[in-house]
């Protein structure tokens, strides 16, 4: 093929791309298909994945109550135990609260749905114990944090949530991990059905191909046309899909969303980059390699 | 220059197409092959175009030696050949002009040789004024027409015309028989595969009979088509 057929070989992809309307519609509509259910996928698993990851933040604490017999001295006294394990080199400790009986009940009075059944407790007759909020920083050596801090504050008085986060932790990687798997399985059948609708344009012209073999076109003259057109299928499909992706992300998705509490979204710019990209790829390549193999069977002529 | 020497041709469920062919046709001239359907001129031209291989023999084209030619030469014979079908074989898609510049564009020519020429081979087939035109909106010998321009568009050597008369009236296949005279004026050897024995015996060449895979005979002037 000679360098001075390229551009008229990019025209005529063109060219056929808009000849062939009804059948590139087609292409263009199941490669848009595919690709929202592929990216709507994508969004849900990466929000359910950050909500798990907050979630687990919040968990991510150890209370150490103070028994309300004891002497303010002596609860300064465990404060210094504690300020000392927490100063201590490759501590694990990130920082502590100290909450008294006080910041307790508000806090208590401030969450959803309790603040009425908390109006008749005040200072005089407040049941919550002062207590001590430790965030830690790694999961896997918090046993040992638990233990220094049950000799200073007695066992009973410990209360985490380590293991409801250490089970979260492995629901999110399980998910993480059956979403990518999910995810490679979609793509397969996304390009498996996009390779089909594009082997259907190009049967369409199997009688072009032919007549371009009897005059004498090479192989990749006859197939570079059909990549030109793949490509542009692709580019297409992954512009529009991408326009709808968002709407239904920022729109639809947010809106039901915003229906439950305490839910934060990924932001939709976070998908600026990796959405449109992946979308192009996908696009192209199903595009490129569904041309080139559907042609092939058609050159033998 | 086109040599058959000892060529068979049988396709896969053991069918004789043709048998132990001998023919030597030399640049210039002008041949018809002539025979009953199913006689074997369509394999002889498939042989041609390398559309299928000989099972035995040897078969020369131009320079291109058909029997031992890898495939990946098989577009570069065919450029060397232009080739007349019944069923015209034109893009539906493109235009007059467009069909014509395909089979240049094919070859690599340059777009100003390209915006030359086609005017030149329209004119010549008298097409001019239907340039813009699909093949859809052409009559048969239009399109026929149409497919001689592109057949010689490449200054082929070689053009064979498979039954080109096949879908047009008598008028139009005068016309095109004469158009190919006048090609073969040119220089260019031209092989006319038809049954026509009219247009054969009007036309007074060599003719070539094939029948039942062999060749019957083989006569300067018109022939006559035996049972």
């Amino acid at each position: 093929m000679k360098l001075r057929n390229i551009p008229h070989l990019i025209g005529q992809g063109f060219v056929s791309f808009w000849r062939n309307g009804a059948m590139t519609t087609a292409a263009i509509l199941v490669l848009i298909c595919c690709m929202l259910v592929l990216g709507s996928f994508y969004v849900v698993i990466d929000n359910l994945d950050k909500f798990i990851e907050d979630q687990s933040e919040s968990i991510k604490t150890i209370n150490a109550y103070v028994d309300s017999s004891e002497s303010p001295e002596e609860v300064n006294e465990k404060e210094l135990a504690l300020a000392g394990l927490a100063t201590a080199a490759n501590s694990n400790i990130d920082y502590y609260v100290r909450i008294t009986k006080e910041e307790a009940l508000e806090e208590m009075k401030n969450r959803e749905g309790l603040e009425d059944i908390l109006t008749e407790f005040d200072e005089s007759n407040n049941p919550l114990p002062e207590r001590f909020r430790i965030h830690f920083k790694d999961i896997d050596t918090v046993q040992s944090l638990m233990r220094d801090l049950e000799e200073i504050f007695g066992a009973d008085k410990i209360k985490s949530e380590v293991g409801v986060y250490e089970k979260v932790n492995s629901i999110s990687s399980t998910i993480t991990l059956v979403g990518l798997w999910l995810m490679i399985i979609l793509l397969v059948i996304a390009i498996l059905i996009i390779m089909n609708t594009v082997k259907l344009t190009v049967f369409a012209r199997r009688k072009d191909i032919a007549i371009m073999r009897y005059i004498g076109a090479t192989s990749a003259f006859v197939v570079s046309p059909f990549i030109v057109e793949g490509i542009l299928v692709g580019i297409i499909a992954a512009i529009i899909s991408t326009g709808i992706q968002y709407y239904l992300y920022d729109e639809v998705f947010a809106n039901i969303v915003s229906s439950y509490n305490d839910i934060n979204l990924v932001p939709v710019m976070d998908y600026l980059y990796v959405v449109p990209v992946a979308f192009l790829a996908i696009g192209i390549f199903a595009g490129v390699i569904a041309s080139a193999t559907s042609v092939k069977k058609h050159l033998d002529v | 220059m086109i040599e058959f020497k000892d060529v068979t041709m049988s396709y896969d469920n053991d069918t004789v197409a043709l048998n132990g062919i001998n023919l030597l046709i030399e640049d210039g001239e002008f041949v018809f092959i002539v025979g009953r359907s199913g006689a074997g001129k369509t394999t002889l031209t498939k042989l041609l175009m390398r559309e299928e291989r000989v099972s035995s023999g040897k078969l020369t084209v131009d320079k291109f030696k058909l029997d031992k030619m890898p495939r990946r030469k098989v577009p570069y014979l065919r450029r060397s050949l232009g080739v007349v079908f019944q069923d015209f074989r034109l893009f539906p898609n493109m235009t007059v002009y467009e069909n014509v510049a395909f089979a240049m564009r094919v070859v690599g020519e340059k777009n100003s040789v390209i915006k030359k020429r086609v005017p030149y081979f329209l004119n010549l087939v008298e097409l001019t004024d239907k340039a813009d035109r699909f093949p859809d909106e052409l009559s048969g010998g239009e399109r026929q027409r149409v497919a001689f321009a592109r057949a010689i568009a490449n200054n082929p050597k070689i053009v064979i015309a498979d039954e080109p008369t096949g879908n047009v009236d008598r008028q139009m296949s005068l016309e095109l028989m004469d158009l190919l005279a006048r090609i073969n004026k040119l220089g260019k050897t031209v092989l006319v595969v038809t049954h026509d024995m009219e247009l054969v015996q009007l036309f007074n060449k060599r003719t070539i009979t094939i029948d039942d895979g062999t060749i019957v005979s083989d006569k300067n002037g018109g022939a006559v088509l035996e049972a």
